[in-house]
């Protein structure tokens, strides 16, 4: 295997067997009085028709559960050159996330060309530009993950959910934005050109 | 001539006071930062909301209360008096709990203890954030003067290494924010250096007075963590850091903030 494929192989999305992003404040005083604890419901025994019933259940719910998680993906330099879903975006639906507070969340930190958000951040750079400055890869990664370029950078990972810590109970094992809402977003940005 | 050598005389004494100045404190009071009607609403006592929960807790210091029948002033008398400089130290390790409380959880433990009034008896969380603000006036243009005890400290370092801690989905840790970025604009509103010199405070967003417990509570929230249960050792560690990291600064609870 040539060296770019070792290293293309090593940076393969797998389980993480350490915290990341944590950079800071490790290795501190601990509180005590504070852990969470986890809870096993046990689940009655469900026999004949309501088995099938259930399973029915989980079939249908199924393909919603796993459009919440985050999806495989292959960097190669600095960028994740293919299409989470193997689908190109839609850049109109991008732009909505990005200027939704509830979805996006960009603009808290970020401003750019969407004059209707009058409220916008100025911690981050500008985003009229991005599809000038990054190509499609390149924009990918660093929304899915930009702690991969910079582990001191303050912008949250927008599809990973491991090395997270205290996530609140309603978004615990979900990434803030599903792959299609990645690719939607990417299309968007990509053709911010200035 | 004499106006011209008074004149001379006072350029000179204020030449000397400008060179005796020390360094400028670099650290800023959100109220620094608030338009000029909010703080005239936080300089205005009788436009300052919070005066209201003031008067609340002015009238419950002298209400016989719970099954020992005892006020505030039963045991502390007259609160312009024996509260001067309270809010100024807190959180202080509380004997009866054998831990750091704040200020609030101490009011609390005193109706508890002292009076029999449970902590979940109607009406109580109300009673101790109004008992919260009409204590806090006492201290009122107070430098905030953490105690130099070392019961504190390990709670006060835990709170240091919180602060600097990445929590939640967004992966945020107080510092990012608050020591990295002060100043700058987080959806168009300043991002303030955190220094709690106003609290318990009334907060236009919440249409109500909170403390800073709960402020930091609309923080861990925001960054989508789980926050911790109330008057959780976490809370009372990060204050203590906080107001470590605000001493000297002037109190001016109770405060507006936008």
């Amino acid at each position: 295997m040539s060296a770019t494929g070792t290293r293309v192989a090593s940076l393969l999305l797998k389980p993480l067997s350490h915290r990341r992003g944590v950079g800071r404040g490790e290795g501190g005083p601990t509180i005590t009085g504070g852990a969470q604890s986890a809870f096993l419901v046990p689940s009655p025994g469900l026999g004949g028709r309501w088995s099938w019933l259930a399973l029915a259940v989980a079939l249908a719910v199924a393909p919603a559960a796993m459009a919440q998680q985050p999806v495989p993906y292959r960097i190669v330099g600095d960028a994740i050159p293919a299409s989470l879903t193997g689908q190109a975006g839609d850049a109109a639906r991008g732009r909505a996330i990005v200027a939704s507070r509830q979805q996006g969340l960009c603009l808290l930190c970020h401003s750019g060309p969407i004059a209707e958000e009058r409220f916008q951040g100025t911690l981050a750079p500008d985003l009229a530009g991005a599809g000038t400055r990054w190509n499609e890869g390149q924009l990918r990664l660093r929304i899915v993950d930009p702690a991969r370029l910079n582990p001191q950078s303050i912008m949250p990972a927008y599809h990973r959910v491991e090395g997270l810590d205290r996530v609140a109970r309603r978004f615990e094992g979900k990434p803030i934005l599903t792959a299609a809402q990645i690719e939607d977003v990417v299309a968007y940005l990509a053709g911010l050109k200035e | 001539m004499r106006r011209i050598a008074a004149l001379l005389a006072a350029v000179f004494v204020a030449s000397l006071a400008l060179a005796q100045t020390p360094p400028a404190d670099p650290r800023r009071s959100g109220y620094a930062d608030m338009a000029p009607a909010v703080r005239a609403m936080q300089d205005d006592d009788a436009a300052n909301p919070a005066m209201l929960w003031v008067a609340e807790g002015r009238a419950l210091w002298s209400k016989p209360e719970g099954t020992a029948g005892a006020a505030c002033a039963t045991c502390h008398g007259v609160a312009e008096r024996s509260m001067t400089g309270v809010a100024a130290r807190y959180p202080a390790w509380a004997p009866a709990a054998g831990a750091p409380a704040t200020l609030e959880r101490r009011v609390g433990l005193c109706r508890e203890l002292h009076q029999g009034r449970p902590a979940d008896a109607p009406g109580e969380a109300r009673a101790r954030l109004a008992l919260l603000a009409y204590v806090a006036l006492q201290s009122r243009g107070l430098p905030i003067s953490p105690p130099a005890d070392r019961r504190l400290d390990d709670a006060r370092a835990a709170g240091e290494a919180l602060f600097e801690r990445r929590l939640g989905q967004l992966n945020l840790a107080c510092a990012h924010c608050h020591s990295d970025n002060d100043g700058r604009r987080l959806a168009g509103a300043a991002i303030p250096q955190a220094h709690p010199t106003a609290y318990p405070l009334y907060r236009l967003e919440w249409q109500d007075l909170g403390s800073l417990q709960r402020r930091l509570r609309n923080c861990v929230v925001g960054i989508r963590a789980e926050p911790w249960p109330a008057d959780d050792p976490h809370w009372v560690a990060l204050e203590l850091h906080l107001t470590h990291r605000a001493r000297g600064m002037t109190l001016e609870a109770p405060g507006v903030r936008p």
